[in-house]
């Protein structure tokens, strides 16, 4: 049965516990629009791995603090 | 709606409006009774003096869009200095990862149709159709890839896009 793989975040989480950054910091900080920020938080885009390593290092986290992977079987 | 997504929309409508503008004056032309199925030298005339209208119109657009932005930031934000408005700007207008993710999946789908117009082009003359209808056809897929990229390009940041 085909596999659909999903790169899950918690870039909402860490922004309310650091002291809630807003997205237009955290998009400054990582160096990408807010734009993006907003579609890596909803799931409608995926990062690279450049950019998530300079997400969690925004939050000074390690990157799986951040993002998560996750596989879920597709019913046919 | 952001900075980029407000950008296309400017170039799609600006795309459009040209398009239009280009199909009344063939309409025009035709209503007046002309026969010019044959003058290419008139249809080369007529297009590269609406590809000179297009690019003037892109530029004006794009100059206009850009003072309206420093303008609303302004009195959204109230700023008074123009280093604050200057870095909001940069902010606004960066240029990211995704955003050249789209540009490139979207140019993609532009290419798709203009070369499917040129191809449609050179199948039709090489079945003797009259010259200005295949320069009609080159000409108009070349502006239709160029509205279906910022329609595409819309598409991908309101839906999403992936790496892969």
């Amino acid at each position: 049965m085909p596999k659909k793989f999903n790169i899950t975040n918690n870039v909402r989480t860490l922004r309310f516990f650091a002291n809630e950054m807003t997205q237009a910091d955290l998009a400054e900080k990582a160096g990408v629009s807010r734009q993006t920020i907003m579609a890596i938080e909803s799931g409608k885009y995926a990062p690279t791995l450049e950019l998530a390593f300079r997400i969690a290092d925004a939050f000074n986290v390690s990157i799986t603090e951040v993002f998560g992977f996750e596989a879920k079987e597709e019913s046919k | 709606m952001t900075y980029q997504t407000k950008k296309t929309m400017v170039s799609l409508l600006a795309s459009i409006a040209i398009l239009i503008s280009y199909c009344i004056s063939v309409y025009n032309d035709i209503s007046k009774g002309l026969t010019l199925e044959n003058d290419a030298t008139f249809w080369a005339k007529k297009m590269l003096i609406y590809i000179a209208i297009g690019i003037a119109i892109n530029i004006i657009s794009f100059i206009v869009f850009h003072i309206l932005l420093s303008v609303n930031l302004t009195v959204k934000d109230s700023m008074k200095d123009s280093k604050e408005i200057n870095r909001k700007l940069e902010l606004e207008m960066v240029e990211d990862e995704m955003d050249k993710l789209i540009e490139l999946k979207s140019l993609r789908v532009g290419y798709i149709i203009a070369s499917t117009g040129f191809i449609l082009g050179l199948i039709l003359l090489a079945f003797n159709t009259s010259i200005a209808i295949v320069l009609n056809i080159l000409f108009l897929s070349f502006f239709v890839g160029a509205i279906a990229e910022g329609i595409s390009n819309l598409f991908f940041y309101f839906r999403g896009i992936r790496n892969a």
